[in-house]
């Protein structure tokens, strides 16, 4: 079949398959948000540990180190904003983004507003851990990546461990440990899976 | 095998290259420029053309930009482009039925 006004519409259809299968095993392409994503978290978490914990600075230092979070990850995602990711990955993962950002805005409003616990910034990352489980899930299911079904899982029962930490200073270097585990390191595995090369269009 | 005179096929598609386009980004949305070529086992010259023509039926958007200092292009499938995907379909299910 090449470019022309009749067709063998056998060959046609197993043509369409080849490139359908051939998409749907196209390489996951959010390596670098992962990495970046959860590399940052580590880095606040453990830090929000050492503040919380004594063995560094003080606990009025926490507030900065979360904005440092929010200044750094805004500008690293225009960095980073290669818009590679397929159709349902960049769904499930805006939703779930958005969902843990408004989450934990409610927080802060209810903290602010109405003088309620502090222990509830603690639970945001068990929401977080939650929805991440799900998009990670997601992820695998659209992707046929079966691998990443364990990060999924380990996120689901860290978000259950989390609630049984809140209050206490070592959840935080837990949390540190938990987005290694279930962010850094399957992105680093997402980045070595991409094609060299792939996002250079030479020669056009 | 039959080959059939496929007037009721959509001729913006129906073009080995294209229709891979068509089919590859109907599964992923969108892709890089690098990725469909590989794909579609095309010369980059090639599939600039066949691109074109896509885009100017108002099938696919064509995003360029430079990331790290390289240039990406990127094609992504239109609502219009899955609209005529889905129509080319039924046109080569026609096809089909009119064959047995």
């Amino acid at each position: 079949m090449n470019e022309q006004d009749t067709t063998d519409p056998h060959a046609d259809l197993a043509f369409v398959r080849a490139m359908t299968e051939r998409a749907a095993k196209a390489p996951l392409l959010g390596g670098r948000y992962l990495v970046f994503w959860s590399g940052l978290l580590a880095v606040a978490y453990t830090a929000h540990y050492l503040l919380a914990s004594g063995l560094a600075g003080s606990t009025s230092f926490i507030p900065y180190v979360w904005l440092a979070f929010g200044v750094t990850g805004g500008a690293g995602m225009a960095l980073l904003s290669r818009g590679m990711d397929r159709r349902v990955e960049r769904e499930v993962w805006r939703g779930a983004g958005l969902g843990i950002f408004l989450f934990a805005g409610g927080v802060v409003a209810a903290v602010a507003l109405r003088g309620a616990p502090m222990i509830m910034f603690d639970i945001i990352a068990s929401v977080a851990l939650a929805l991440y489980g799900a998009a990670l899930l997601a992820t695998s299911a659209a992707s046929g990546e079966s691998w990443v079904r364990a990060p999924a899982w380990t996120a689901f029962a860290a978000a259950a461990i989390t609630p049984l930490l809140a209050g206490t200073a070592v959840l935080y270097l837990y949390l540190a440990a938990v987005v290694v585990v279930i962010g850094v390191a399957p992105g680093l595995r997402l980045l070595r899976a991409e094609p060299p090369g792939l996002g250079d269009d030479e020669a056009r | 095998m039959a080959r059939l005179k496929p007037d009721s096929l959509d001729d913006v598609i129906h073009g080995r290259i294209r229709l891979g386009v068509m089919a590859y980004l109907a599964q992923t949305g969108q892709a890089s420029f690098a990725e469909l070529a590989r794909a579609l086992e095309t010369t980059n010259g090639n599939l600039s053309v066949h691109l074109k023509k896509l885009e100017a039926a108002g099938y696919v958007e064509i995003d360029k930009r430079f990331v790290e200092s390289k240039p990406l292009t990127t094609a992504v499938m239109t609502k219009a482009g899955g609209e005529a995907w889905r129509a080319y379909l039924d046109a080569l299910g026609v096809l089909f039925r009119g064959e047995g």
